[in-house]
């Protein structure tokens, strides 16, 4: 019982809603203030005065204020308030009733309900008190005009009437002041949260910073990395190469085959150390298309001397079918065209056994440059084609097993040609092959303006 | 007497490649594994066919590039330049008689050396 009552006179904490802790410890102060009150007057009066009816009325009242702070034990704040406020205006109507409508002084105490409400409660309980104690006031002068009021009782003196003004105005500014200074608190909550957003704002800030810094030093790691793998690799190609040429003696069959795989695996880890290279540096922001005259048809076949050394590792043939309506001359990025085309042939290199690459071109209307790769290899179902142009994907884990690469080469090309402003699909067949397809904008040169840049003999290499 | 054949390449075993392919098709070579050895050989001798690599110690195989094509005692010196930058590679296209981009295959570079050879 103690504990309980113990419970009932410490304001309520809610962990999840400051705001409402705050109106429930006011309200709870002034439960106890209205309670203490009551005792305060009412007890002795009892012993003195005893009259039945009197004392039901006191004790009910009590039990009341007991059931508005059980109330907002539960939670129920502004229930709590607004009950408060009712039996505060209730009680007041009640007393200047009894004390002869306006001859009272009780009047005065509306403006405190009316504070009291709308502090606790908000604009709207303000508004609804204040037509309360509106009517009240009405319905007394109604009262008085009917001759229906209760003559002043004999007790209320002016002396009655200043005490009683004097408690009410004391009551008000009580209640002002620990409204005030418990809006004051929430000003200052208010203030600390703000601080603490910011430090957070701060915080994130960094941490996003340092996110960023992480990435680019990845980066650049993986581009400075990627480098000087490639020097010795291209060390190892050669020496290898050498000895399968017979440089040092002539090899034997099976001397002759590890040294193919030898080179073949060479060239495997070149191509993974130079998609990472070229992820690297479309991510570092290097890729800069260029914008300058280049010849079609030397473009391809120097893809083609590119990728014919893997394409008969593998006894492949690898042809390049060039329409006529392709112009002399376009303008774009050379070097970045040729990644794409090289690229795609590598890729279809790696998934073909048998049959033959072809790279097919052609113009499409005046505006769009086709560029056909075709391969008879083991082609892709449906399901397998959704996400090939992603990053690090590859039909499946068994696919990266047996093929190699670290997935980049698609995504590397469709990161290009969308660059570009151009496209890139394909078509394929599960156990008949694939065909990629890139569109790019065809740019022409109007006036015949090719830089004297090829000599008699192509660029080759890797 | 045999044509001569400079090889600029720091790394002794690409530089031992280059060689090689080019002592295979014909050439007398010499290995230079820097750019100030390379530059001072250069005002000594001239070679028929210069392999430069673009990344060497000392002075870099572009500023070495300008250099022998502003000079016309050497005017008659056919470079090819090898280097995994494709973009540089383009770039120094006009200046160079073959660009090779590493990594280069053994075989393709046999057949090369063969043909400046003939």
């Amino acid at each position: 019982m103690i504990a309980w009552l113990k419970k009932l006179v410490t304001p309520p904490v809610f962990e999840d809603d400051e705001e409402k802790t705050r109106v429930a410890r006011l309200l709870n102060i002034i439960l106890l203030f209205v309670m203490s009150l009551i005792m305060l007057f009412s007890v002795p009066a009892w012993f003195t005065t005893p009259e039945i009816g009197r004392i039901a009325v006191e004790l009910f009242l009590a039990f009341w204020v007991i059931a508005m702070l059980f109330i907002l034990h539960r939670g129920w704040v502004r229930q709590a308030g607004f009950l408060l406020s009712f039996t505060l205006w209730l009680a007041v109507t009640y007393g200047t009733y009894e004390a002869g409508g306006f001859n009272g002084s009780t009047m005065s105490a509306y403006f405190g309900i009316i504070l009291i409400a709308e502090l606790l409660l908000g604009v709207w309980a303000g508004v609804i008190f204040g037509g309360l104690s509106i009517g009240a006031a009405a319905f007394m002068m109604y009262l008085n005009n009917q001759g229906l009021l209760p003559p002043v009782p004999e007790y209320i003196t002016t002396a009655t009437f200043f005490w009683e003004f004097s408690a009410v105005v004391i009551g008000v500014v009580a209640l002002l002041s620990l409204v005030m200074n418990s809006l004051h608190q929430a000003l200052a909550r208010a203030r600390r949260n703000e601080k603490e957003l910011a430090q957070k704002v701060e915080e994130v800030q960094l941490l996003a910073q340092q996110a960023l810094e992480a990435s680019e030093f990845k980066t650049h790691m993986l581009a400075r990395v990627s480098h000087e793998l490639r020097t010795p690799l291209g060390a190892l190609m050669g020496l290898a190469e050498m000895v399968d040429h017979d440089v040092y003696g002539e090899l034997t069959a099976s001397q002759h085959e590890v040294m193919g795989r030898i080179v073949l695996n060479a060239y495997a880890l070149n191509d993974v150390v130079s998609e990472l290279l070229d992820q690297s540096q479309i991510e570092m922001g290097q890729l800069v298309l260029k914008e300058e005259a280049f010849s079609p048809h030397e473009l391809l076949l120097s893809v083609k001397d590119k990728c014919m050394p893997q394409a008969q590792l593998k006894g492949l043939p690898l042809r390049v079918d060039m329409s006529d309506d392709l112009p002399d001359t376009l303008i774009g990025d050379p070097t970045r065209i040729e990644q794409i085309v090289s690229n795609l042939v590598f890729n279809a290199i790696k998934f073909t056994e048998k049959g033959y690459i072809l790279i097919h071109t052609s113009s499409v209307g005046k505006e769009q440059w086709l560029i056909q790769v075709v391969d008879t290899g083991i082609g892709m179902d449906e399901n397998e084609q959704v996400d090939i142009f992603e990053p690090f994907r590859q039909v499946d884990e068994t696919t990266k097993r047996q093929f190699g690469g670290v997935g980049l080469g698609l995504s590397i090309v469709k990161q290009l040609v969308t660059e570009m402003g151009g496209s890139v699909s394909v078509i394929s067949h599960a156990g008949v092959g694939s065909t990629f397809t890139v569109l790019l904008p065809q740019h022409i040169v109007q006036t015949v303006s090719r830089k004297p840049t090829l000599k008699s003999l192509s660029m080759i290499g890797e | 007497m045999k044509p001569l054949a400079l090889i600029i390449e720091d790394n002794q075993d690409q530089n031992l490649v280059f060689t090689t392919a080019l002592n295979q098709a014909g050439f007398e070579t010499e290995s230079i594994l820097d750019g100030a050895t390379a530059q001072l050989r250069l005002t000594e001798v001239v070679p028929e066919v210069v392999v430069l690599d673009l990344h060497i110690p000392d002075v870099n195989g572009e500023i070495l590039l300008r250099q022998i094509r502003s000079d016309k005692r050497l005017a008659k010196v056919r470079v090819m330049l090898a280097t995994a930058d494709a973009s540089l590679a383009k770039d120094l296209q006009s200046q160079a008689d073959i660009v090779l981009l590493k990594p280069i295959s053994f075989s393709q570079l046999s057949k090369l050396a063969i043909r400046l050879a003939a």
